[in-house]
């Protein structure tokens, strides 16, 4: 449209210019009225740029082809595509690997070439891959060898290259050590797969925790309370669990070590809830209702309390650490709604964090520091969301699937575990901190909620 | 001297009720618009027609389709292709393909076997409807205006040396003068999309850099060829280089030449700025 | 809404009404006792020392009478005053642990028709002095896990509060917050969120 115009006014000008000489002045005035510059950009030094903004992929493409059977006996065959299978689905567990279908691989699959001098880079740039894994077994009795590598395609360079032994029973650590490395190289941490998920199960009619690993193996039963228990939380060495049980007919606050029964009780009048360790200290901030209102305090690893944090009538719940320790946000009513705030410890300074929506619950301060994941409820539905530390960058991360609660971090910041009632009763999902690739976590029977992740436990 | 001077005044006069009837015309033109587009070359109505739609309504992909179609045999390969740029990505997501070279189709069948999950898919789907789309198209009008703008000024300068108006007639005419220089944004266009379709970018691993922008500069050769790629900025931020070199380096042959580019290589600059890191 | 407020308004006449009736009819059902003054003059005099002895036998035998008569009058009477008070106090206990009072959506205000239902709680505990009672505030399934705690600790707070200052000693009153944890109606609609909005009173 507005090209009709200007040829218009061109055409006009031109008309002019024939009867006139001074097209040069002419010319100048339309191009600067205009803003125009003639650009012929071909074979010039300044670049007319294209912009690309927008890639088509969110993801790292990769191949992971079936692993070599170097023992050659049925064993290894078997495992040649069960550990590439797993390799595969670890990784992808990451969110950030989009695995090529084997089936459009040109390399061929019974014949696969693990080390850099045999392999035919070509053949995996062709297929869109960007990074390839190979990996080699070589299995006898219940032991194995496995090597893995990974390449960069289009360098056709090795950037990993690890070899493991041990029994095949222990082949799932084996492949976490290996995809730490691939993390570290990608992201400079180790990613999450030295951390277990804490969440709420029933068992006998009753809540209880539970605990698997990072990615929902191997479910098992941490509290025998045979009483609603609720709200896991984890130390930052991962080495104790406190959380609010009934126990004793009420909710009192328990600080229990992971491997022993040792540990402390807090019971005093009221409830005892919504427990969040001080990173990298054995202190914990929850919130008590001794003195007739639901305050935050902050209390030693044995339960006695330190001192008062929040001080406004009405509820204060759900502390949750910056992870220097500094800050704690946190949900209070003084508003009139739940809304989320931020107290600098050190200044007593308390600052409001959420103003849209009427209830906002469940923060959850990333590992990173920079964002809060929470929950909203909004027309009786809860979805969740991250909002910078700032206050600024809202981001809108379910939408139409249920009541998705309960938000929490993965220990490098990259992922969001929770939990969602999209598939009628609820359980527990994970996705990453964009928000995309939402998948169940957990399939154990009855309703889960109130995932918490820990963080990566280093002394495995 | 005095002629002279007086020839000035005259120039400002003249120019003064340019403007006036400018403005009018400015007014008044949007009423005149389908006349002054049928007045247009045959190249010119479809870069119009495509990007300018496609950019305004929510459901590009259609109408974008039709008026193309209606154009003479010769352009239809060349219009098939940009409309297919604007619109794949907003239909079929992971799907990577343009042109029917082998190489291109083998990725067709990768990304589409590729298990995605429902939810990736969808999401993608969402994602790249809501903004691709809509970033492809407004990327695609501001392109065409820019195009639109140096079609003027050679028009402008092609009337002025009094060369013939048949030119714009003849379709196979327009590859020498003017319409070379917007045949070739049509294709660096429709390149760049080829690029961007190859490029995956995982924003988490870029970790919280902002504003990051990375500028390749390189020729394609008639064949599709890329040669002499270099850096004509880093972004500082290695993966987002690397992204972008692989980008470039996967989707390389692009489509060859068009019928009306007769040079020995179309030079290219692309700028990558992921917005979606924040 | 209205409506069942008027079938509590109904209730609130009819219970109490059925109550006094009741009790009513046991009192006209007893016998009243009067053994001791027909056995005190059942014996004519005789002879002193035989009369004296014979006085004596019976005096003892009239007051041993008289002692196991009066004792049974009284275990007769005490029975059926306990069971009567039972059954009062059972009904009572009933009506008082039955009632529950309701709450707005994420409020712990009292409305009016809960201060009513706490008064009477008041007046029942009163009389009942010796009971110590459990406050239990629940939430509906609406709203997050914890804050939903804490917001049933407070209802269960505000109608202790009440029941303080009405002047039901502190230290006989427990709250104990359930959140959403129990609800008496699992639906998911506006009538059973309204139900489960509520403070529930045990007697202990």
């Amino acid at each position: 449209m507005f090209q009709c115009f200007r040829d218009y006014y061109v055409f006009n000008v031109i008309k002019f210019m024939q009867k006139l000489k001074f097209i040069i002045i002419f010319l100048a005035m339309v191009c600067l009225n205009l803003g125009l510059a003639p650009n012929h950009a071909v074979g010039a030094e300044e670049y007319e740029y294209i912009d690309i903004s927008n890639p088509f992929l969110r993801k790292i493409p990769t191949a992971i082809p079936r692993f070599k059977n170097i023992s050659g006996n049925m064993k290894g065959r078997d495992l040649s595509v069960d550990l590439a299978n797993s390799v595969s689905k670890t990784l992808e567990f990451t969110g950030y690997f989009e695995m090529l279908d084997r089936g459009a691989f040109l390399a061929d699959p019974h014949d696969p070439k693990i080390v850099a001098t045999e392999i035919n880079f070509r053949n995996w740039t062709v297929v869109g891959s960007e990074l390839l894994v190979t990996g080699g077994v070589a299995a006898k009795e219940e032991y194995m060898e496995l090597e893995l590598r990974m390449f960069d395609t289009f360098q056709g360079k090795l950037i990993i290259g690890k070899r493991y032994k041990g029994r095949i029973s222990n082949q799932r650590q084996m492949i976490h050590r290996f995809c730490g490395e691939v993390m570290y190289h990608l992201t400079g941490n180790r990613g999450v797969f030295n951390s277990q998920i804490a969440f709420i199960s029933v068992s006998n009619g009753n809540k209880e925790i539970f605990i698997s690993e990072f990615d929902g193996y191997k479910p098992h039963q941490f509290t025998n309370n045979n009483a609603i228990t609720l709200f896991p939380a984890w130390s930052s060495d991962a080495q104790w669990m406190a959380y609010t049980s009934y126990v004793n007919g009420k909710p009192d606050l328990y600080i229990r070590n992971i491997k022993g029964k040792s540990g402390a009780v807090v019971s005093k009048k009221g409830i005892q809830i919504t427990p969040a360790w001080v990173p990298g200290k054995f202190e914990l901030a929850a919130t008590l209702s001794f003195s007739g209102d639901q305050e935050i305090y902050l209390l030693t690893g044995q339960g006695k309390v330190i001192k008062r944090l929040t001080k406004s009538r009405g509820i204060d719940v759900e502390p949750t650490w910056s992870p220097d320790g500094k800050k704690m946000a946190f949900v209070s009513k003084r508003s009139g709604t739940p809304q989320i705030y931020i107290k600098d410890v050190a200044s007593g300074r308390v600052r409001r964090l959420t103003y849209e929506g009427r209830y906002n619950t469940q923060p959850n301060w990333s590992p990173k520091g920079d964002k809060i994941a929470f929950s909203t409820m909004q027309i009786g539905r809860i979805d969740i969301f991250t909002i910078g530390v700032d206050g600024k960058d809202l981001r809108r991360l379910t939408e139409d699937q249920g009541d998705n609660e309960a938000p929490c971090w993965s220990p490098d910041g990259s992922l969001i575990t929770f939990s969602s009632s999209r598939e009628g009763i609820s359980k527990i999902y994970v996705m990453t901190a964009f928000g995309t690739d939402q998948r169940r976590l957990i399939s154990l029977p009855g309703p889960q909620t109130n995932p918490k992740w820990s963080p990566n436990i280093t002394s495995n | 001297m005095a002629g002279e001077q007086r020839m000035v005044y005259w120039a400002f006069g003249l120019s003064f009720i340019i403007h006036l009837a400018f403005f009018g015309v400015f007014l008044a033109a949007q009423k005149h618009k389908p006349n002054r587009i049928s007045n247009t070359t045959v190249v010119n109505v479809s870069l119009v027609a495509t990007p300018h739609k496609a950019g305004r309504s929510s459901t590009p992909v259609k109408k974008t389709v039709t008026t193309p179609k209606k154009k003479t045999s010769k352009k239809k390969e060349t219009l098939k292709k940009t409309v297919k740029v604007a619109s794949k990505p907003a239909k079929k997501a992971p799907v990577v393909s343009t042109s029917g070279k082998p190489k291109v189709s083998l990725k067709k069948k990768t990304f589409k076997a590729s298990k995605v999950k429902k939810n990736a898919l969808k999401d993608i789907e969402k994602k790249v409807e809501k903004t691709s789309s809509e970033r492809i198209t407004s990327a695609l009008d501001s392109l065409k205006a820019k195009v639109e703008e140096q079609e003027d000024v050679k028009r402008l300068e092609k009337e002025e040396s009094a060369a013939q108006p048949s030119a714009a007639t003849g379709s196979e005419g327009a590859g020498q003068g003017g319409r070379v220089g917007e045949l070739i944004d049509i294709y660096r266009v429709e390149i760049a999309y080829q690029i961007q379709k190859n490029w995956a970018f995982a924003e988490g691993l870029a970790g919280s850099a902002k504003d990051l922008e990375a500028l390749l500069v390189f020729k394609v050769m008639p064949n599709g060829e890329i040669s002499e790629l270099f850096w004509d900025k880093r972004s500082g931020n290695e993966y987002l280089d690397k992204s972008a070199y692989r980008a470039i380096m996967k989707a390389n042959p692009v489509a060859p030449h068009p019928t009306g580019i007769i040079r020995p290589y179309v030079l290219m600059a692309l700028r990558f700025t992921p917005e979606g890191v924040k | 809404m209205r409506k069942k407020l008027w079938i509590y308004l109904a209730l609130l006449v009819v219970i109490p009404g059925l109550m006094f009736t009741v009790s009513c009819a046991k009192k006209v059902t007893q016998a009243e006792p009067s053994a001791e003054e027909t056995v005190a003059e059942a014996e004519p005099v005789k002879d002193d020392s035989a009369r004296i002895a014979e006085e004596k036998a019976a005096q003892e035998e009239a007051a041993r009478q008289w002692e196991m008569a009066s004792e049974e009058d009284i275990q007769a009477e005490t029975a059926a005053k306990e069971e009567e008070l039972m059954q009062d106090m059972a009904a009572a206990k009933l009506m008082f642990e039955n009632e529950d009072i309701y709450f707005d959506f994420d409020s712990s205000a009292l409305q009016t028709m809960a201060r009513e239902v706490l008064q009477r709680k008041g007046n029942f505990l009163f009389e009942l002095v010796d009971a110590s009672v459990i406050v239990e505030g629940h939430c509906d399934d609406r709203g997050t896990a914890a804050y939903n705690i804490a917001l049933g600790d407070r209802r269960a707070e505000s109608a202790k509060a009440f029941l303080v200052d009405i002047g039901i000693d502190a230290l006989r009153i427990t709250t104990i917050s359930y959140g959403e944890e129990r609800p008496v109606d699992s639906g998911s609609n506006a009538e059973a969120w309204a139900k489960n909005r509520r403070v529930h009173f045990v007697i202990e």
